[in-house]
């Protein structure tokens, strides 16, 4: 067991809409070690893109504590907060809209090593930007360029330059593959483990595609709602299942095999609103396996089994 | 084979794009053939030309950008091309209808749902505007939407709902022939599994041949009868589900399914395609792959690989074929 980076508290993020509170993160705590990956699924609404903002500040928690290598992330004064974010980065969803159209991959990629004022000798600075460009596989007659000029795995290679310009310990990865063709997808998520593994980076990778997630993450947590309704190891996830939303999804995912092909659990209906809701189970009311006490009460996260985190009232905590 | 007996036979396709005066080669050479009752899966990655395929249909290319060079194109037995644009628009909605990707902006905001089901079946069939709806409300039903939203707006739809409500729209006229872009990528994978089982439901009670585009060979492996897999705008290798799924032979087909993580085994390293598509207005000569494929020989770079039928229904268009048909993979 490695040291724990980074340790999430009872985060939540609440939006005040129209219609009411809308419960976009729900009271969600979780680790995650040192050199490791914690993966994020769940479907679009779930709230998984707003608690890898929440955590990096960059959408400011309702209430909840975030500790960073042992600091309160939420203590911190906003230039101390700025500074921490040189170890704390992010890969965004769409390389299409997240680089500046005006600006070349080398400035591109200079950026914040410019702002954060880690190297005043331009030379030195430019010979990084290059060393960065090596790191991730982008040719140097490459380095003018303008992202127009780019297809969308080689702007998400600029995007993950970038959040590696400062050296970081931590980055959240918010769909890095999602918009890419599936050959450029396996050579992204490829280019990701490798820098992992030569830098000893802690990820927390964000997507709502299960077989994906499966390959690159060490743990897994599952979201539905706001909620973290079950965490465990990949293996353990994928191979038994707790929760009857985790088991669904699962058995959602379209496999590229016409042999053995899994039997599908089908979900009743869609999502039901984030807002303002009940003090139930909010996967009651799509629940194969539903119960009475599941729409009079919510179940919280219990560890049901060693390092296996459940939130279902079909499970108790394991004796200790 | 008469071509009487298959709904859509595409023969020789060959489409180009003419941009600042440059041509970009979209779709060359493409043949399908699709009988009624089944599903041909188009799979291919961005740009590989299987929505300009699809367009190509209805004769629905932009203009004045878009060019069919060659090739010809019969519904029912019907040459599209020889059609007056009359009776293309006849066929349109009625005999051939289509699902695009997005249903976020392929409905009407300012319509309900019901109107804009009932559209298609007053342009083509007559029926009074009571009747109209009446059948509407039915098509929503049969698409798993409770028969009274057929009053409500798409905003009031969730993004499953929406592509029910295309789906709906597309089958109102009762299609020969339904072209399916890209059905379910924007939909999350519950509602994914909703749509495609939905899909497979329409395809057991009905003799409507489909044509699926899609990126995914997991969706392939759950709606398709036939397989064609584009590459830089020709389909290199063609067969029945069981031909590519368990006996694929081209080198690219190969690529395609190592770089997809492996569900069982999640140690598995991804085995990515190198490099990226050509650029179709500057494609490489020879086979368009060779600059990416690991098999490449000389001949690869001078000739096209000219197509090899492995089997009554498989073929190949690459020249690790051009003296066998064992697998050299």
């Amino acid at each position: 067991m490695g040291e724990i980076l980074l340790e999430v508290k009872n985060l939540k993020k609440y939006f005040h809409v129209a219609a009411g509170t809308l419960h976009a993160v729900d009271d969600v705590s979780f680790t995650i070690e040192e050199g490791r990956t914690l993966g994020v699924v769940g479907e679009s609404g779930c709230g998984k893109t707003t608690l890898g903002r929440t955590i990096l500040r960059l959408i400011e928690p309702t209430s909840g504590e975030m500790h960073f290598n042992g600091k309160d992330l939420r203590k911190l004064s906003t230039s101390e907060m700025r500074y921490m974010r040189r170890e704390m980065q992010i890969i965004f969803q769409d390389p299409y809209s997240s680089l500046n159209p005006r600006k070349t991959i080398a400035e591109t990629i200079e950026e914040p090593i410019l702002l954060a004022g880690l190297i005043p000798d331009s030379d030195k600075r430019f010979m990084r930007v290059l060393k960065l460009m090596d790191t991730v596989g982008l040719a140097q007659r490459l380095i003018n360029t303008y992202p127009h000029e780019l297809d969308g795995g080689r702007r998400q290679r600029i995007g993950i330059a970038r959040a590696l310009a400062m050296n970081p310990k931590f980055i959240v990865c918010d769909e890095p593959v999602s918009s890419l063709d599936v050959s450029i997808q396996a050579q992204i998520l490829n280019l990701m483990k490798t820098i992992q593994r030569d830098m000893g980076i802690t990820y927390l990778f964000i997507t709502h595609d299960l077989s994906v997630v499966n390959h690159f993450s060490d743990d897994i947590a599952v979201m539905y709602l706001g909620r973290l309704v079950e965490k465990a190891p990949a293996e353990v996830l994928f191979q038994m299942p707790l929760h009857p939303y985790t088991q669904a999804l699962l058995s959602a995912i379209p496999v590229a095999r016409i042999h053995n092909r899994p039997e599908r659990i089908m979900l009743k209906g869609e999502l039901t609103s984030p807002i303002n809701p009940e003090p139930v189970c909010r996967f009651a009311a799509r629940c194969n396996q539903c119960m009475d006490i599941c729409t009079r009460s919510e179940p919280p996260l219990i560890e049901a089994r060693p390092n296996h985190f459940v939130a279902c009232h079909l499970h108790k905590p394991m004796v200790s | 084979m008469d071509a009487q007996q298959n709904t859509l036979e595409i023969k020789n396709l060959t489409v180009e794009y003419l941009v600042d005066d440059e041509v970009v080669h979209a779709v060359t050479g493409v043949d399908i053939t699709i009988p009624a009752g089944k599903t041909f899966g188009l799979v291919g990655e961005t740009g590989a030309g299987k929505t300009t395929t699809a367009l190509s249909i209805l004769n629905l290319l932009p203009l004045p950008a878009g060019r069919i060079v060659s090739g010809e194109i019969f519904v029912n037995g019907q040459d599209v091309f020889k059609l007056s644009p009359r009776q293309l628009q006849a066929m349109r909605g009625s005999q051939v209808a289509m699902v695009f990707q997005d249903p976020m902006s392929s409905l009407n905001p300012i319509k309900t749902v019901g109107e804009q089901i009932a559209e298609g079946m007053k342009i083509h069939r007559e029926v009074s505007d009571r009747e109209a709806l009446s059948q509407a409300t039915k098509m929503l039903e049969l698409v798993g939407i409770p028969g009274d939203r057929v009053a409500e707006y798409p905003h009031q739809f969730s993004g499953g709902m929406k592509q029910r409500v295309i789906i709906a729209i597309a089958l109102a006229c009762n299609p020969d022939l339904l072209i399916a872009d890209e059905p379910t990528t924007a939909l999350d994978v519950t509602i994914q599994a909703q749509v495609l089982k939905l899909i497979r439901e329409l395809k057991e009670n009905s003799r409507m041949a489909m044509l699926m585009i899609t990126h995914a060979l997991g969706i392939v492996a759950e709606v398709c009868d036939f397989v064609g897999i584009m590459y830089a705008g020709r389909i290199v290798e063609c067969g029945t589900l069981a031909d590519i799924f368990d006996n694929l032979r081209h080198p690219y087909t190969r690529g395609l399914f190592d770089s997809l993580p492996d569900i069982e085994n999640r140690r598995a390293e991804l085995k990515p395609i190198p490099g990226l598509i050509p650029d179709p207005m500057n494609l490489p000569p020879g086979c368009s792959f060779h600059p990416r494929c690991s098999y490449a020989k000389p001949e690869c770079s001078r000739d096209l690989p000219q197509v090899r039928w492995l089997s009554d229904t498989h073929y190949v268009s690459c020249h690790l074929y051009n003296e066998t048909a064992e697998n050299m993979l």
